[in-house]
């Protein structure tokens, strides 16, 4: 009996801890999180007691070695090659989610997915290899005759091109998700009404799904935003704000993967960088916490 | 139950037992620029022969080497660049242990080869093809030719090549190039692969891209730009020393070629250098230099040899 007692306290010890150890862990996590930026804030000190805001993020002049530390071509060329590889990416995206979740078959849907899975696992340095490779020439080339600009192939462009392969599978597994999960009903409802399969889709389905592809959408924002290695090897390392999409500029990620390690013995370098890095790192955070915003609020309005 | 505790403390022993007797440590860890890794390879290698001492080379760029030395990481850094003055002011000190160089590059299809070739670039011409003053090719031999717009490549990552090439030209800096470029690439390789793929192009690379280590001749569809050095609008027999590797490294190595864009490279340490590191380095610079040839890198002169060897032993610059 005593025996019995002792294995059952044993037991239940157990669930306790366990338990115990599970919210320690996840709340560690959580942690890091604030650890991380406030370890970014500290190193950023000492060019924020030196320079002000305005004259960081409004000046144009990026010297380091004559102590000038413009960050605006470098902010304007991030929101420049972002939104360009999200305007090519999100149509093709979308619609290949719409193929696959409602025309392919499940045998072509198993291949597709198996290849856009392969896609979202490439590393980054090999997107950036074929694209200094194959990309630059064909840019500086072809592309840029054809429309009648000079260009080096070293540019925002191209920089934005690549971006747009790596975003894809993002925006296509998640959207892919959210249309698959709707319910049967509501694809009969419609079809029963006399809709044809298109306007099923257009009517129904993509609002059913707005939210999933919304958030989707928002999701590839933030992986373009901060995609270090491919950019960097081909956007040309120039620090001016770009005057077309066809000149080489600069990203926030790039420009910090660039100097890091020559410049780390110079305090005042690496304080611009770590300054760098937050600014990616505070957009970053915006960006998440505005997609799941964005979801919760069209979930509510469309009552999916 | 017994068994277990048995085996604990039977670990516990066999552990306690690896660090008995603290005696001094045979090991020498450098970390720095990749400019310099290749030859440290060869070194460590070489000195552990001889010395059975272990030596550890990491990478990671001039600046990770010196903040790893001055933070006690690292006993000595490698730097491919002068010395900053943030980092002496932190108790940096640093011996000069090879040379190397870096040199204008242009594509072997250039429209003006010849002519280049006939009389040289002065320094001047350089820098003002370099700040885009000179736009195109045919300016340089007063001649209208067609399709001949000049392509300017730089390095996009901070580099020590980036800096004495900016430093050979006038008072400018890395960024200065950077903004006057076309295009900026990342890395030795990505700029001479560019140059070598668009014949209006003109470049930088150190000399080990510039030629072609194992042949000695020139790399693939890249061709070095000889300096005038006296202005006098030909290159004179003296002043031509670019046909071959072998030939170019020797006239660097006597000072012929002009420094900067030849530049030394440095390893630091915190303070002068002590113990086990202080003997590599001598040895560096003594028995070391007779490896320095084959690895692609350039001697110093027997001089600055000299003057190397009293400073490591002073433990302070001049």
């Amino acid at each position: 009996m005593n025996l019995e007692k002792r294995r059952i306290i044993l037991r239940l010890l157990k669930e306790k801890t366990t338990r115990r150890w599970m919210s320690t862990f996840t709340f560690l996590v959580c942690i890091l999180f604030l650890l991380i930026f406030l370890s970014l804030l500290v190193e950023s000190t000492l060019l924020l007691s030196k320079y002000s805001l305005k004259e960081l993020l409004f000046s144009s002049k990026w010297n380091p070695e004559k102590y000038s530390f413009g960050f605006l071509p470098a902010i304007i060329g991030t929101i420049y090659v972002t939104i360009l590889s999200m305007v090519l990416a999100t149509p093709i995206a979308v619609l290949s989610a719409i193929y696959i979740s409602e025309f392919a078959s499940s045998q072509k849907r198993i291949l597709i997915s198996s290849f856009i899975d392969i896609l979202a696992g490439i590393p980054s340095v090999v997107f950036g290899v074929c694209a200094l490779l194959v990309l630059v020439p064909l840019v500086s080339n072809y592309i840029g005759p054809l429309i009648g600009v000079e260009t080096t192939g070293m540019c925002i462009f191209t920089a934005s091109l690549v971006l747009s392969v790596m975003v894809l599978p993002v925006i296509i597994s998640l959207s892919t998700e959210s249309l698959k999960s709707l319910p049967v009903e509501l694809r009969e409802a419609s079809l029963s009404l006399g809709a044809t399969k298109w306007e099923t889709i257009k009517k129904v389905l993509l609002k059913g799904a707005a939210p999933g592809i919304f958030s989707a959408i928002l999701l590839g924002f933030g992986r373009a935003f901060g995609e270090t290695m491919a950019v960097a090897m081909v956007i040309g390392g120039k620090n001016q704000i770009p005057s077309s999409p066809f000149s080489a500029g600069q990203t926030l990620p790039s420009l910090i993967v660039s100097s890091f390690g020559e410049m780390m013995s110079i305090p005042i370098e690496q304080s611009a960088l770590a300054f760098a890095a937050l600014q990616l790192f505070f957009v970053v955070t915006i960006f998440n916490f505005l997609a799941r915003w964005i979801k919760i609020k069209l979930k509510k309005r469309w009552g999916v | 139950m017994n068994n277990k505790w048995v085996r604990f403390i039977l670990i516990l022993l066999f552990l306690s037992g690896c660090k008995s007797g603290r005696e001094e440590r045979r090991e020498i860890r450098v970390s720095g620029a990749w400019a310099l890794y290749p030859m440290m390879l060869v070194w460590a290698e070489e000195y552990g022969k001889v010395s059975g001492v272990k030596v550890e080379v990491a990478g990671g760029g001039a600046g990770k080497g010196v903040s790893d030395v001055l933070s006690g990481q690292v006993d000595i850094g490698m730097v491919s660049r002068p010395i900053r003055e943030e980092e002496i002011k932190e108790g940096a000190f640093y011996v000069a242990v090879t040379k190397d160089a870096v040199v204008a590059t242009i594509n072997s299809k250039n429209p003006i080869i010849k002519e280049i070739y006939k009389r040289g670039l002065t320094k001047e011409e350089l820098r003002k093809i370099f700040m885009g003053e000179i736009k195109e090719w045919g300016e340089i031999v007063g001649k209208e030719l067609k399709d001949d717009k000049i392509i300017i490549y730089g390095r996009s990552d901070a580099s020590g090549a980036a800096q004495v090439w900016a430093e050979f030209l006038g008072n400018y800096t890395q960024g200065d190039c950077k903004e006057k470029a076309h295009a900026n690439f990342d890395g030795d390789q990505a700029v001479a692969l560019a140059v070598s793929r668009e014949k209006n192009s003109i470049g930088f690379n150190n000399l080990n891209y510039a030629y072609n280590i194992e042949t000695g001749s020139f790399a693939e569809g890249i061709r070095p730009v000889p300096i005038d050095l006296n202005e006098n609008g030909t290159l004179d027999p003296d002043e031509d020393f670019y046909s071959n590797r072998e030939k170019f490294v020797y006239n660097v190595s006597i000072g012929k070629y002009p420094s900067p864009p030849a530049r030394f490279e440095y390893l630091v340490s915190k303070g002068p250098f002590k113990g086990e590191a202080k003997k590599f380095v001598e040895w560096i610079l003594n028995e070391g230099q007779k490896f320095i040839e084959e690895s692609g890198y350039i001697k110093l002169s027997p001089e600055k040899l000299q003057e190397e060897i009293e400073t490591l032993n002073r433990g302070r610059r001049k």
